[in-house]
């Protein structure tokens, strides 16, 4: 199956994005679910297996080999993403859909090996990012540039990675009670 | 503040319920969009006792909604979640959503119209821009309490630009804002804890309400009603709080339809509509003063989200008239780290290491007054095609402002300047950003962001060349006026929000001399 869509996708990687293009984001992005047999992108629920593309791709994104700064898994940073998304228009949130399917299985035509991004170690993960964030195609460097927004507002939004870059609601003379307590509240674990 | 809460609506204020049957309302006025433009022009129908419903798209957030979670705030106050862009993505549009529209998270800087533009827009046949047109300015500045900012409110990324500009014996200096009760949070991009602003929420919005406006919140209009040459009301849908998806129809009969839906909305809503455009006018000349961020990383800290966020200017690459050579104006930036994080370059451990030094950045904003050209066409729902690709000459000027930029923050003292192409250029001295040149540019390099739409529906006194005339009224329908940043004719270089209050105010005054 996926051979045939490789077949359809034929050409040199320019001819590839130009036939994304055409065809459309979305649309493109339900024909690869189809054929890899998985539910398409869907606005009311995002998929499982879309999910975990993107969460695939936060664990690289925000992979900082530092202390201070914890695990995406470990700091709720999905879900913040998520809710981030979700105040988008439908067809806005289909289209960031979208782009993860083709994330997946970009590497088929750019490389480095021909396999699903999910199923990639860590430094060939790193390189799929890296060739879609310096590659002198626009649409691919856009589309880099909308997963980094979307995944960095997801981590770098949650308290929990703050204390490593000194940012602080609490200690912000500025910010009224009601908003200190609030956020108190959201601090606390939600076992305790 | 608990985020399930059900929401409480000022009184005058409703959302339409749930239900299958058409909901209809009739009124003198109706105005569409409620920000600088609509909020002013509600204001002024109200107090000059006009029957007026305002109708906006966005929802009603009080001071003690603005939770300030960044993930939160920004899909509740801006336009498709903050995810708008140009067609090719290149430039993110950053416009506002809800009571208030930008107003509710802009920054406040305030100036009115230079003169070099008001004999521009003259030039091109707009009437009425003496006088009483600085007397409008007088009263709005009046109304939103616009006072210069005082010294004890610039905050280090603010004096960072000031120390730079009188290093280099560069034009510039502080600015003036519309804030009363603000406590320095810095919070304002993601709306005010502290009804700190005089934003046309608070100002102009709810007391209208207290005149005996009506506003509906959460519909979208999607159609200007307009029969035998005439308009006649609009129509759309009420939309879900959760799930922003329509829920029922509305229709809403008026002998005047005021549209403010921003320099966006408005000209889609009118392409939407089928308005008669007999020459192809409406939605081109699309201006939005695109700009870039320039990073300097101090020794010392600069924690720039503390304190007011913006409160000075660099005007020394800044002119104004048709011919202009230099189109740059420059100003401080910052965001929460949510945004932030977006913009540092990299990902992974590098990028890690850069937001290490989020607390020691200062950084400048390169705005273009630009010259380039933009369409608008209507998308589905709020959702709206924005085709803009900048032309070469507005390259250059990016250029010159982000090598000005630079020479800025290393005169302030950075000892690094980050110089946001693709990639990212990290330099250490001004010889080496010296060297950036308008052929080191492209789209998506620098990656921009415009917070500025306007001029899709242009004043002028002559129908083949303008969409409106010079107080708002459309040229081909009666009884339809424009009340926004569309009116504008050209970009401006300069905060829009007290012109667009300014034309708010100008046109609902023509509005009720037509009513009679
Ligand atoms: C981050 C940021 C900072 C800024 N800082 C400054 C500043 O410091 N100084 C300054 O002068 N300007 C600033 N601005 C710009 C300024 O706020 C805007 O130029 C100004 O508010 C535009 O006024 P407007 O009336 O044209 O539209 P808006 O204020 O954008 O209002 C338009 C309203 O119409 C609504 N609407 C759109 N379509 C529909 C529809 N179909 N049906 C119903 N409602 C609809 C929208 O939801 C919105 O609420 C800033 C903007 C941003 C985004
Ligand atoms: S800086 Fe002032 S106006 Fe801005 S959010 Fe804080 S208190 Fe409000």
């Amino acid at each position: 199956m996926l051979s045939n869509l490789l077949q359809r996708f034929a050409g040199t990687p320019d001819e590839v994005l130009r036939k994304i293009q055409m065809g459309g984001l979305v649309r493109s992005a339900r024909l690869v679910s189809n054929v890899l047999g998985n539910p398409p992108p869907d606005a009311d629920e995002m998929p499982e297996w879309i999910e975990e593309i993107l969460m695939a791709a936060t664990r690289r994104i925000c992979r900082y080999d530092d202390e201070a700064m914890p695990d995406p898994e470990d700091c709720g940073s999905l879900e913040a993403t998520k809710t981030f998304m979700d105040g988008m228009p439908p067809q806005t949130q289909l289209e960031f859909q979208s782009l993860m399917v083709l994330l997946e299985v970009s590497p088929y035509v750019f490389g480095p090996v021909a396999g699903r991004f999910t199923q990639l170690d860590g430094k060939q993960q790193d390189q799929v990012l890296k060739g879609w964030e310096t590659a002198s195609l626009v649409p691919k460097r856009t589309g880099f540039r909308a997963i980094k927004s979307v995944v960095m507002m997801g981590y770098w939004s949650r308290p929990e990675t703050w204390p490593a870059i000194g940012y602080s609601i609490h200690d912000n003379p500025g910010v009224p009670s009601p908003q200190k307590n609030h956020w108190k509240q959201r601090e606390e674990p939600a076992d305790g | 503040m608990a985020d399930d809460e059900p929401q409480q609506l000022p009184d005058g204020m409703e959302q339409v319920p749930a239900g299958d049957e058409p909901v209809e309302y009739d009124t003198e006025v109706v105005v569409v969009g409620l920000g600088a433009g609509g909020g002013m022009a509600l204001h002024q129908l109200a107090e000059a006792g006009v029957d007026v419903i305002g109708v906006e798209m966005g929802g009603y957030y009080g001071p003690e909604e603005m939770t300030l979670a960044e993930e939160q705030m920004m899909p509740r106050l801006f336009a498709e979640g903050g995810a708008r862009a140009t067609a090719d993505m290149a430039i993110n549009i950053m416009q506002g959503k809800g009571v208030g529209g930008s107003t509710v998270h802009n920054t406040n800087l305030c100036k009115r119209l230079p003169q070099p533009i008001l004999d521009r827009w003259e030039n091109n046949g707009v009437e009425g821009l003496g006088d009483q047109l600085q007397d409008d300015f007088a009263a709005v500045e009046q109304m939103l309490n616009v006072h210069p900012i005082p010294d004890d409110r610039i905050n280090a990324n603010n004096q960072m630009l000031l120390r730079g500009i009188a290093e280099l014996g560069y034009q510039g200096g502080g600015l003036s804002y519309n804030r009363r009760l603000c406590r320095a949070s810095g919070f304002c991009e993601l709306g005010c804890p502290n009804d700190g602003k005089e934003n046309a929420t608070r100002a102009l919005i709810l007391p209208a309400l207290d005149e005996g406006a009506q506003v509906l919140v959460r519909v979208r209009i999607d159609e200007i009603l307009h029969e035998e040459g005439r308009a006649v009301g609009v129509a759309g849908v009420a939309l879900d709080a959760e799930t922003g998806r329509a829920r029922r129809e509305v229709v809403i009969r008026a002998e005047s339809v005021v549209l403010a839906a921003s320099a966006t909305g408005s000209a889609s809503l009118a392409l939407k509509s089928g308005l008669p455009d007999p020459h192809g006018l409406v939605g081109r000349r699309l201006h939005i003063h695109p700009g870039a961020f320039v990073m300097g990383i101090f020794d010392e800290e600069i924690e720039g989200w503390l304190g007011v966020p913006q409160s000075a200017e660099c005007t020394e690459f800044l002119e104004y008239g048709e011919d202009a050579d230099q189109r740059v104006w420059m100003v401080t930036g910052f965001t929460h780290p949510g945004t932030s994080a977006g913009l540092m370059p990299g990902f992974g451990p590098a990028h890690g290491a850069m937001m290490r030094l989020y607390p020691n950045v200062a950084a400048i904003i390169t705005m273009l007054h630009d010259e380039t050209s933009g369409a608008v066409r209507p998308g589905e729902g709020e959702r709206l095609h924005i085709h803009y690709s900048l032309q070469q000459d507005d390259y250059a000027q990016m250029a010159l402002g982000m090598r000005e930029a630079a020479r800025i923050l290393f005169a302030a003292g950075a000892r690094e300047v980050m110089l946001p192409l693709s990639p990212p250029r990290l330099v250490s001295s001004m010889s080496e950003a010296a060297s950036l040149s308008v052929g080191d540019l492209g789209p998506l390099n620098p990656p921009m962001i415009a917070v500025h739409p306007m001029s899709t529906m242009w004043m002028g006194e002559d129908p083949e060349s303008s969409v409106v005339d010079s107080y708002g009224g459309y040229h081909h329908l009666d009884g339809l006026f424009v009340a926004d940043g569309s009116l504008f004719p050209s970009s401006i270089g300069g905060p829009p929000q007290i012109p667009i209050y300014t034309m708010g105010r100008r046109v609902a005054r023509r509005v009720v001399d037509r009513l009679g």
